[in-house]
C-alpha cells in the first residue's frame, strides 16, 4: 500500500454520529458576552497600516532612539569643542587666583612669624638686661672676691710669720728645756761621784717638772707626771753613756740631743741650737760609748 | 461560507443568540467528531464539546479574524482535549465495530468490502501512533484541515506538521506491511 492510497483512505474516514440532545444542549448553553463589550474589535479586513502598526511602532521607536542618541552625541561633541576653547584663559585666571591665594597665605604666615620673632626679641632683650645686671653683680662679686683673696693672702703671710715665731719660740723653749736638763745632770753627777746619769728616770728628783722632757714642737709625746714617764713619752735622746765630769773634751761631748730641732746638750752644760743646714754638715764620732761633735 | 461565518461571529459578539446557535449548528458535529475519535467514547466527547463551545463564547471577544472560525474553534477544542489528557484521563480503544457502525450511518465511502477492511485496519493503526502523530492525522485527514490550519491549531510550524505526517504515514505503512507478512 502506497502513501497516496493510505492518505485517500484516511480522508475517507466516516463521519461520527452525534448523540441525541447534544445540539440542543449546546444551544442552551450559549452564554454570549454583553452587547457592546467588544465594539472595538472588528473582523473586517484590516488596512495595511493597521496590520503593520505594531512593527511600525517598534521601528519608529528604534529610529527615534537612534536619532536621539546621534543628536546627543553631536551635542556632546559640540560641548567638548566649546569647552576646549576657553579653558586656557579660565585656567590661567584660576592659576593667578590660586597663586595669589598662596602668596597671601605665605604673607599671613610670615606676618605671624614676624610677630612671634618680635616677641622673642623683646623677651631676649629683657633677658639681656638681666644678663647685664648679673654680669655687673658678678664683677662686683669678683672684685669683692679679689679683695677677700688679697686680705686672706695677707692673713696667710701673717700666719706664716706667727708660725715662724711660734717655731722660734718653741726652739727657744727646747733650748731652755735642755739647759734645765743639763743643770739637773750636773746636780745628779755631784751627788753620784761625778758620773752623769744614763736615763731620765734616775734624775727625776733633780728635774723640777716632767714637762721639760718634752720638746714643745713634738706633738706625739706627753708626760704629765714622773710615773708615766717612759722613753716613748720623752722627746730627747741620750746619745752618750758612762760619761763623767772628768772626761776629756767636755765641751764637744754630746749628752742629749733633740731629734726635732737638732739642739745639742754638751757635758760642760752648754746648749747649742743647730740650724737644719748646719745639721747636715755636722759630724760625730763615737768613743767608748761617748759621742763627740767633730768641730 | 467564510463571509457568512464572519457575519455570524460579528452578530454573536453583539449578543445575537440566533447567530450563535447557527454557529453551533455549523460546527458542533466536527468538534464532537474530533473529540470522539480521540477520546473513544461519547460521554467524554460530549463533555469536551460542551467545554469547547463554552470557551468559544467566553473567548469570542478575543477572536480577531486572523484565522478562519473553523480553525479557531478547532484550536480551542484541541486545548480542551490537551487539558483533559493532562488530568490523567485515558483514551478508550475504538473497536472496529464502532467504525463499521459509523460507516453504516450513511453511504459508504469505500468501493468494496476489501477497501473498507483495509480502511478499518488503517484507522486502528492510526490509534496506535504517538500522540503528536495522531493529532496531525486527525486534524489533517479526519477533520479536513489544511496543513497551515493544522499548524495553527497545534501552534507549530507548517514544516513540523509535514514532518509529523510523513513520520506517521511511514509508521502506518511499515506496520501494515508487517501485518500482511504475518497474515501470509
Amino acid at each position: 500500500m502506497n502513501d497516496e492510497k493510505i492518505e485517500e483512505l484516511l480522508r475517507k474516514a466516516p463521519g461520527v454520529k452525534t448523540p441525541a440532545g447534544l445540539h440542543q444542549t449546546l444551544q442552551g448553553e450559549i452564554r454570549l458576552p454583553q452587547r457592546g463589550a467588544t465594539d472595538a474589535i472588528s473582523f473586517a479586513p484590516r488596512p495595511w497600516l493597521r496590520r503593520w502598526l505594531p512593527e511600525l511602532s517598534f521601528a519608529i521607536l528604534f529610529i527615534t532612539c537612534f536619532v536621539a542618541i546621534g543628536v546627543q552625541l553631536k551635542v556632546l561633541s559640540n560641548m567638548t569643542v566649546v569647552h576646549a576653547g576657553p579653558v586656557e584663559p579660565r585656567d590661567r585666571e584660576q592659576d593667578r587666583v590660586w597663586v595669589e591665594k598662596l602668596q597671601l597665605e605665605h604673607l599671613r604666615k610670615d606676618n605671624a612669624d614676624l610677630h612671634r620673632l618680635r616677641e622673642e626679641v623683646n623677651k631676649l632683650q629683657a633677658d639681656l638686661g638681666e644678663v647685664e645686671k648679673l654680669r655687673a653683680e658678678n664683677q662686683k662679686l669678683q672684685a669683692l672676691n679679689s679683695a677677700v683673696a688679697t686680705q686672706s693672702s695677707a692673713e696667710g703671710s701673717l700666719d706664716d710669720a706667727l708660725e715662724k715665731e711660734k717655731a722660734q719660740a718653741q726652739a727657744i723653749q727646747c733650748v731652755n728645756n735642755l739647759k734645765q736638763i743639763g743643770l739637773s745632770e750636773r746636780i745628779w753627777a755631784q751627788d753620784n761621784g761625778g758620773k752623769f746619769t744614763s736615763n731620765f728616770i734616775s734624775m727625776s728628783n733633780e728635774l723640777s717638772t716632767p714637762f721639760i722632757l718634752k720638746c714643745p714642737t713634738d706633738k706625739n709625746t706627753s708626760a704629765t707626771n714622773f710615773v708615766d714617764i717612759i722613753p716613748a713619752n720623752i722627746s730627747y735622746q741620750m746619745v752618750s753613756t758612762d760619761c763623767t765630769e772628768d772626761a776629756a773634751d767636755l765641751s764637744n761631748l754630746v749628752l742629749i740631743q733633740c731629734p726635732v730641732h737638732g739642739t745639742l746638750l754638751f757635758a760642760d752644760g752648754h746648749v747649742e741650737s743647730i740650724t737644719p743646714e748646719r745639721r747636715k754638715q755636722l759630724q760625730y764620732k763615737k768613743v767608748d760609748g761617748k759621742t763627740y761633735l767633730v768641730p | 461560507m467564510n463571509d457568512e461565518v464572519q457575519q455570524l461571529c460579528e452578530r454573536a459578539r453583539e449578543g445575537d443568540v440566533e447567530a450563535a446557535s447557527e454557529l453551533v449548528t455549523l460546527f458542533y458535529q466536527r468538534v464532537f467528531a474530533y473529540h470522539r475519535r480521540l477520546c473513544g467514547n461519547d460521554d467524554d466527547a460530549s463533555d469536551l464539546t460542551q467545554k469547547t463551545f463554552a470557551k468559544v463564547w467566553s473567548s469570542l471577544a478575543s477572536y480577531n479574524g486572523r484565522s478562519s472560525f473553523s480553525t479557531w474553534v478547532h484550536g480551542i477544542g484541541h486545548h480542551v482535549y490537551v487539558d483533559w489528557r493532562r488530568k490523567g484521563n485515558r483514551l478508550d480503544a475504538k473497536a472496529d465495530e464502532w467504525w463499521e457502525a459509523c460507516e453504516a450511518e450513511g453511504p459508504s465511502p469505500f468501493e468494496d468490502a476489501a477497501e473498507r477492511e483495509m480502511a478499518n485496519h488503517l484507522y486502528a493503526l492510526v490509534d496506535q501512533l504517538e500522540e503528536t502523530g495522531r493529532e496531525v492525522v486527525h486534524l489533517h485527514y479526519y477533520q479536513g484541515l489544511s496543513l497551515s490550519e493544522t499548524a495553527e491549531v497545534l501552534q507549530i510550524a507548517t514544516s513540523t506538521v509535514k514532518y509529523r505526517l510523513r513520520e506517521a504515514l511511514n509508521s502506518i505503512r511499515s506496520k501494515s506491511t508487517e501485518l500482511k507478512l504475518r497474515a501470509k
